[in-house]
C-alpha cells in the first residue's frame, strides 16, 4: 500500500500543483531528463527538479561528426573507407528507421524505395540536369517530403499489418520500373554522380565526402535523438504501445503516423543520396527488396530502439557483407538466417542485450548503494531530507 | 466516505454530495428519461441523448440519455454486460454510437473522436491498467499533458515541451501520494501503484469530465479505501463518473447513481433511494449469490 491519498486532489494537474517552473540555480530552456529525487521544502511542498536542457541530441550528433570525421581521415581512402563511408550511408537510414520501426513500431517497409528515390533523384538531377550536389541533395529532400506525404497520406491510413503489406509492395513495383526504364539506365543504373566535395585526388574526395556523409548522419542521429526525448516522443511511446490509450490522452493517430512516415523517408532519401554520391554511380540493387532486408538486418540485429547500436550496426553489417566473399556470396541465405535468429532469441538486438545486462548491473549497484543508505539513516546519519513523498 | 468529506480548499461546499434529484428527472429536451444529477453541481459538461449502440444485432446500449454536471461523484453500476464499459466508449469517443448524440460542454461532439474529446476536456481510465512499459511514472503521465499536444514532430525540434510536461507529472504523482515511484519504470510497480499513476495520467490535462472504469478492480479493501478517498476530493473540483462493480464502495462515494440493465438507463436519482430501490436488491441479490 502507498501513501493515502490525503492531498490537495483537487489541484492535481494544475499550475498551483506543478512546482516552480525553473529550479534555483537552473538555466531556463527546455529538455527532458527528470531527477527522481524530490526536495521536500520547508513549506512542505515537494520540489521535484527536471533538467531543462537536454544535452544528448545535440552531444550525440557533434560526437558522430567529429569521431566518424577522425576515423574516415585515419582511414585516408582506403577501400575500408569506402566501406565505412557507404555503411554511413546506410546508417542515416536505420537512424529514421530507429524513429520509425523500433521507437513508434509504425510498420512501413518503404525505406529502400526512399533510399532509391534519394538515389536516383540525385544521379537524374546531377547528371541530366547539372545540379550541383547541395542543390541536389536540397532538392532531393524536398522531392521525398512531398513524396512520402501523398505516399503517406494514403498508406498510414491502413492499421499495422496492413500497412506492413501496402509498403512490403512497393520495393517490387519501383524496383522493376527501375529495371526496365530507360531513362533511369535500366540495369546499368546512372553513372557520374557527383562526390559531396571534390579533391585533388580519389583518396581525398573520398575523404572529404565521407566528412559530409558523417555531418548528415550527426544531423540525422541528434534530429531523431531530439524527437525520441521530446514531449511528441512521448506521445509516440503512448501511441506505440496503445493506440486506444493515446487517443485517450489527445494523440492525433492520423497527424503522428504521417510525420513518422514522412521523417523516415526523408532520412532514408539522404541515405540515398549519400551512397549515390560516394559511390559515383547508382543502380536498381538499391530499391530491390533485398535492399530492405539488409536495411532490416542492420536495425534488428544491432537493436532496433538504439540510435548509436544501428550507426555501427550498419557500418559493421556493410563492412561484412563487402570485405567477406563468402558472406557476400551466401549474402541472402545468411540475412535471412541472422534475421530469423535475431527475432527469435533476441527482439532488441544487440543493444537490448547489452542494456539488459548494464541494466543488471546497475540495479545491483543501486540497490547496494540503498541498503547502505538505509543503514545509515537507521544510525542517525544523513540530513533527514530522504525522500518519501 | 462521504460522511466525513476532506475540506478542500477552493470547493464551494455546494457539492455534488448533497442529495442528488431523485428519480430520472427531465433534461433541458424534457425527455423524462435523461439520467439527470443535480442542478446544484453546476451546469452540464457532458451529456448524451438517446445514444445506441449494437453489436451483431445485441444491444449493448439502448437509447440511454445522462447528463454530467460540471462537478461531483456518478456512479454507474448494472450486471456484467449490462453496457457500462460501452457506454464509456461512447462517451469517450472510443466507438461510435449508431444513433442519438453526445455533447460536450453544450456542443455537439457526436462526431468528434477519442482525440478530440480527451482535448475537450474528457479523460478516462481502463477495465485492465494500460500504460506505456518499460517508462516510468513521470513520463506515462507526461505524455498526457503537453502543453501543445498537437505539435508537429519538426515544431518539437525547437520546442521540446517536455520540461515542463514532467513537471506536472511529479506533481500530479505527488497530488495522489506515489511521487516516490515516479522514476520507477511502471512494470514493477503493485497495481495499486500502476491505477494511480493512470489516475494521475487522467488527471493531469485537468480534464473537465474523468470516467473512472473500475477503477477498484484487483485492489485490496485498503487500496480501495485510499481509491475512494482520492476520487472523492477529486469529484469537489470536476464530475467523476465510476463504473464499479463494488457496490458498497459506489455507494459510499457517489452523490448520483445510474444503473444500467440490458443496455437501458434503469434507475437515476440519489443514493439513498437507491438503497431503497428494487435495482440495488436486484443487484445485491446477484452480488451475494
Amino acid at each position: 500500500m502507498t501513501e493515502p491519498a490525503a492531498r490537495d486532489l483537487t489541484a492535481v494537474g494544475s499550475p498551483a500543483a506543478a512546482p516552480p517552473a525553473g529550479a534555483p540555480g537552473e538555466a531556463p530552456g527546455e529538455a527532458p531528463a527528470e531527477s527522481p529525487a524530490g526536495q521536500p521544502t520547508a513549506s512542505g511542498v515537494t520540489v521535484h527538479r527536471v533538467r531543462r536542457r537536454d544535452p544528448v541530441p545535440l552531444g550525440a550528433a557533434v560526437f558522430i561528426f567529429v569521431v566518424g570525421s577522425l576515423v574516415l581521415a585515419a582511414m585516408n581512402g582506403s577501400y575500408t573507407g569506402l566501406t565505412v563511408t557507404t555503411g554511413v550511408a546506410y546508417a542515416v537510414v536505420t537512424v529514421g528507421m530507429v524513429l520509425q520501426l523500433g521507437y513508434s513500431r509504425q510498420l512501413a517497409f518503404s525505406q529502400s524505395v526512399f533510399m532509391g528515390l534519394g538515389a536516383y533523384g540525385t544521379g537524374i538531377l546531377e547528371v541530366k540536369y547539372n545540379f550541383n550536389s547541395l542543390e541536389s541533395l536540397l532538392a532531393v529532400i524536398a522531392l521525398s517530403a512531398v513524396a512520402a506525404l501523398l505516399i503517406g497520406a494514403v498508406v498510414t491510413r491502413a492499421p499495422g499489418l496492413a500497412l506492413a503489406l501496402a509498403t512490403l509492395l512497393l520495393p517490387l513495383f519501383i524496383y522493376q520500373l527501375a529495371t526496365y526504364s530507360g531513362y533511369l539506365g535500366s540495369f546499368a543504373g546512372i553513372d557520374g554522380v557527383l562526390p559531396f566535395w571534390n579533391g585533388s585526388t580519389y583518396e581525398s574526395t573520398l575523404v572529404r565526402t565521407g566528412i559530409i556523409s558523417v555531418l548528415l548522419l550527426g544531423i540525422a542521429a541528434g534530429m531523431v535523438l531530439r524527437v525520441m526525448r521530446s514531449g511528441v516522443g512521448l506521445q509516440l511511446m503512448a501511441m506505440s504501445e496503445d493506440e486506444r490509450l493515446s487517443e485517450s490522452i489527445g494523440v492525433s493517430l492520423r497527424q503522428r503516423r504521417l510525420e513518422i512516415f514522412v521523417l523516415g523517408s526523408v532520412l532514408a532519401a539522404v541515405g540515398g543520396a549519400i551512397l549515390a554520391s560516394v559511390q559515383g554511380l547508382v543502380t536498381p540493387d538499391v530499391l530491390s527488396e533485398s535492399a530492405e532486408i539488409t536495411l532490416l538486418l542492420m536495425v534488428f540485429v544491432a537493436g532496433r530502439k538504439s540510435v548509436a547500436g544501428v550507426i555501427i550496426g550498419a557500418i559493421v553489417i556493410e563492412y561484412l557483407t563487402t570485405s567477406t566473399s563468402f558472406i557476400s556470396t551466401n549474402l541472402g541465405f545468411i540475412e535471412g538466417i541472422v534475421l530469423l535468429l535475431v527475432l527469435l532469441v533476441e527482439p532488441d538486438g544487440v543493444a537490448g542485450a547489452v542494456a539488459r545486462l548494464l541494466g543488471r548491473r546497475t540495479d545491483s549497484w543501486t540497490e547496494s548503494i540503498r541498503a547502505r543508505s538505509d543503514r545509515l539513516l537507521a544510525r542517525g546519519g544523513g540530513n533527514g531530507a530522504r525522500h518519501t513523498a | 466516505m462521504r460522511d466525513t468529506p476532506l475540506e478542500v480548499p477552493g470547493a464551494d461546499g455546494s457539492g455534488a454530495g448533497a442529495g442528488a434529484g431523485a428519480g430520472a428527472g427531465p433534461g433541458p429536451d424534457s425527455d423524462p428519461g435523461i439520467g439527470t444529477a443535480d442542478a446544484a453541481a453546476g451546469p452540464t459538461v457532458l451529456a448524451c441523448y438517446r445514444v445506441t449502440k449494437s453489436y451483431g444485432g445485441v444491444l449493448a446500449v439502448d437509447s440511454v440519455s445522462l447528463e454530467v454536471p460540471r462537478r461531483g461523484l456518478f456512479g454507474l453500476c448494472g450486471f456484467n454486460g449490462a453496457g457500462k464499459s460501452t457506454l464509456f466508449n461512447l462517451l469517450a469517443g472510443s466507438v461510435r454510437a449508431d444513433s442519438g448524440s453526445v455533447r460536450i460542454d453544450g456542443r455537439d461532439a457526436t462526431g468528434w473522436s477519442a482525440m478530440r474529446r480527451a482535448r475537450s476536456g474528457v479523460a478516462r481510465t481502463w477495465q485492465t491498467v494500460r500504460l506505456a512499459h518499460g517508462r516510468t511514472a513521470v513520463d506515462n503521465v507526461a505524455a498526457a499533458c503537453l502543453a501543445d499536444p498537437g505539435q508537429s514532430i519538426l515544431g518539437s525540434l525547437w520546442r521540446p515541451q517536455v520540461a515542463p510536461a514532467r513537471e506536472k507529472a511529479w506533481a500530479a504523482l505527488e497530488s495522489l501520494g506515489i511521487a516516490h515511484l515516479g522514476a520507477q519504470p511502471v512494470d514493477g510497480m503493485t497495481l495499486e501503484a500502476q491505477r494511480l499513476t493512470e489516475l494521475a495520467r487522467a488527471l493531469v490535462s485537468e480534464p473537465k469530465v474523468l470516467l473512472a472504469d473500475e477503477p477498484a478492480s484487483g485492489l485490496s479493501a485498503a487500496q480501495r479505501t485510499v481509491l475512494a478517498q482520492a476520487l472523492t476530493t477529486i469529484s469537489r473540483v470536476r464530475a467523476v463518473v465510476v463504473v464499479e462493480h463494488d457496490l458498497d464502495l459506489l455507494t459510499s462515494i457517489s452523490d448520483h447513481m445510474w444503473a444500467l440493465t440490458e443496455g437501458r438507463l434503469e434507475y437515476s436519482g440519489d443514493i439513498e433511494t437507491f438503497r431503497a430501490s428494487p435495482v440495488y436488491a436486484n443487484l445485491r441479490g446477484i452480488e451475494q449469490g
